[in-house]
């Protein structure tokens, strides 16, 4: 083993490694714990959590295209007494950071959620979803609307003792204006992106194949537009910038590090690869050592910089 | 139980009928563990398109010599590619996934009733109670009577053999009269048509017959983790989603909701 540094931080948190689940992809890690050590991760970031139980979107909640993969899953959630009896005693034997992803169709619904999780031992991190509709401002997601992003992002911030990262969705007017309105709130992160808005039709039903007629896009054909964006954003958001969209290889990952990415979430290459994490891990980690970099953080935005390493 | 992932060979790859395909798989780890009820994820190709692997039951093991046989049917791009595949092409394997079919210590006479396709479980199933000594009772629904899934192999198996085509009596008119000429039949299994498995459900219930389904569906990680999966499993007043993949494939008949 090299001894290359991979260790990178959110505030004073650190991530032994870059690499985590995205949220949705990985459960609360017990699925995982069976076919490799979780503590080899950078982190967890767990499915997002609700405060009361929501069973999600009937069927169809899945439908592939070429490179890529359509979802409308409608995150269930056993909600939090759940979360409290079943998956924080298995996240709390981790050694890695844990992130706790959270969803809410009201402010006040996240708010509780935070009041009871500020109560609770072992959470390092909120992932605040707000791709989520917003059912205060007829079913619009919260990050679709300047006013209703700001205060979601205020009074969580306000509330939680643990730090807070901000998920946003690319299927906004500017996802850069969304990344600078809550760097300016004081968020502690951002998450570039959630799934692009897709959809697809049945030709012999002739109608969406979807109930909701559009679903979430992800996986390896999405890559090239986060780049895009978190490059976009790098350029001018000075919070860590966790990277997530299609991050399937290593080289997919060193690109999003170059591009200005902190952290990296792989979500649907755990679908078909159940080693694409772990994979992933230790390619960052040969590609760093032979380039001859000590610390992955010297790589961090490197793309953007004139002068070659 | 662990769930590995590996590289397996194909060792042949045989049009069998119409869009039905026979593959002789190589497995190291999964074929010694997986039990009758349980699934394999197959990734078919090395590449992003397709991109997720396909959920296959085994239609028979050989744990001598280290295969898995599967058979299948064409169904579309995974499918299509999969019945290209020659021997020594390699795939990825992950499995077992799922839970198993129930199997009482002190069965003696079961019913196993499936159609198409889904008839191969219910061979993976009836391998395994053919060794333990269980009297197998086969109800075979098919299309085309000169081609019925697995006759060979329940045959092998010294099964009472009925099957019938849409246009004579349906398979589960033939066991209802088993069952009221009062052979004892401890469980009955079934895959691959709601019909069947309603039906069977109603059997189950009058006359207190374990009866369970391997049910199918489209699912992205295989695991459990990635939601996609879901059925509606209880009463219609009190119902979950559950996971295809992991809380299944076999459930009981009777607490299947149909969406």
């Amino acid at each position: 083993m090299s001894d290359v540094d991979l260790s990178v931080y959110i505030k004073e948190i650190k991530f032994p490694n870059p690499v985590l689940p995205a949220s949705g992809t990985f459960g609360f890690g017990e699925e995982f714990s069976d076919i490799y050590d979780l503590n080899i991760l950078g982190g967890i970031v767990t499915k997002s959590l609700r405060l009361n139980y929501h069973p999600g979107n009937p069927q169809p909640r899945l439908y592939e295209v070429p490179c890529g993969l359509l979802n409308s899953i409608g995150i269930p959630s056993e909600g939090y007494e759940y979360f409290k009896d079943h998956y924080l005693p298995f996240l709390n034997k981790l050694s890695i950071p844990k992130v706790i992803s959270i969803a809410g169709n009201t402010i006040g619904e996240y708010i509780e959620l935070i009041k009871y999780l500020n109560k609770d031992t072992g959470i390092d991190i909120v992932e605040l979803n707000v791709s989520c509709p917003n059912l205060e401002e007829q079913g619009r997601t919260f990050d679709s609307d300047k006013d209703a992003l700001t205060k979601v992002v205020k009074e969580v911030l306000a509330s939680s003792k643990y730090p807070v990262i901000v998920k946003l969705s690319p299927n906004v007017d500017s996802i850069l204006a969304n990344a600078k309105l809550v760097e300016r709130l004081g968020a502690d992160g951002v998450v570039i992106a959630n799934t692009l808005l897709g959809m697809a039709i049945d030709i012999n039903k002739r109608r969406p194949v979807f109930k909701n007629i559009f679903a979430g896009l992800s996986g390896p054909c999405v890559k090239a537009q986060i780049l895009r964006l978190v490059w976009e954003v790098a350029e001018e958001v000075k919070i860590p910038i966790i990277a997530s969209g299609g991050i399937s290889t290593f080289e997919d990952a060193v690109e999003f590090l170059l591009a200005g990415a902190t952290l990296l979430q792989v979500g649907t290459a755990n679908f078909f690869n159940l080693y694409a994490m772990p994979e992933i891990i230790d390619g960052i980690r040969e590609y760093l050592d032979k380039n001859n970099v000590s610390d992955i953080k010297q790589i961090v935005g490197l793309a953007r910089k004139e002068k070659m390493l | 139980m662990s769930i590995y992932q590996e590289k397996s060979e194909v060792l042949q790859n045989i049009h069998i009928n119409s869009n039905y395909y026979l593959m002789t798989i190589s497995s190291e780890k999964i074929v010694q563990e997986i039990l009758p009820g349980q699934f394999i994820n197959i990734k078919v190709v090395n590449s992003f398109d397709p991109l997720l692997k396909r959920p296959f039951s085994p239609f028979l093991l050989n744990k001598k010599e280290n295969t898995i046989d599967i058979f299948y049917k064409v169904v579309g791009k995974g499918t299509n590619i999969m019945s290209s595949l020659k021997r020594g092409d390699i795939v990825t394997l992950a499995g077992p996934h799922g839970n198993r079919f129930t199997i009482d210590k002190d069965l003696n006479k079961v019913a196993v009733v499936g159609r198409g396709v889904g008839i191969a479980p219910l061979v993976f199933l009836s391998q395994f109670l053919h060794e333990k000594g269980v009297e197998i009772y086969a109800f075979l629904s098919v299309n085309n009577p000169q081609f019925i899934v697995g006759k060979k192999e329940f045959e092998r198996f010294g099964a009472h053999i009925y099957y019938s085509t849409s246009n004579n009596e349906l398979v589960t008119d033939r066991l209802w009269n088993l069952l009221k000429e009062d052979v004892k039949i401890d469980a009955i299994y079934t895959c691959g048509s709601r019909r069947l498995r309603r039906e069977i459900s109603k059997m189950s219930e009058e006359y207190g017959i374990l009866s369970e389904v391997s049910l199918e569906a489209v699912m992205a990680c295989g695991i459990g983790v990635c939601m996609g999966c879901t059925v509606k499993i209880g009463t219609n007043s009190h119902w979950r989603y559950k996971r295809v993949c992991v809380d299944g494939p076999i459930f009981k008949t009777g607490e299947v909701i149909d969406e």
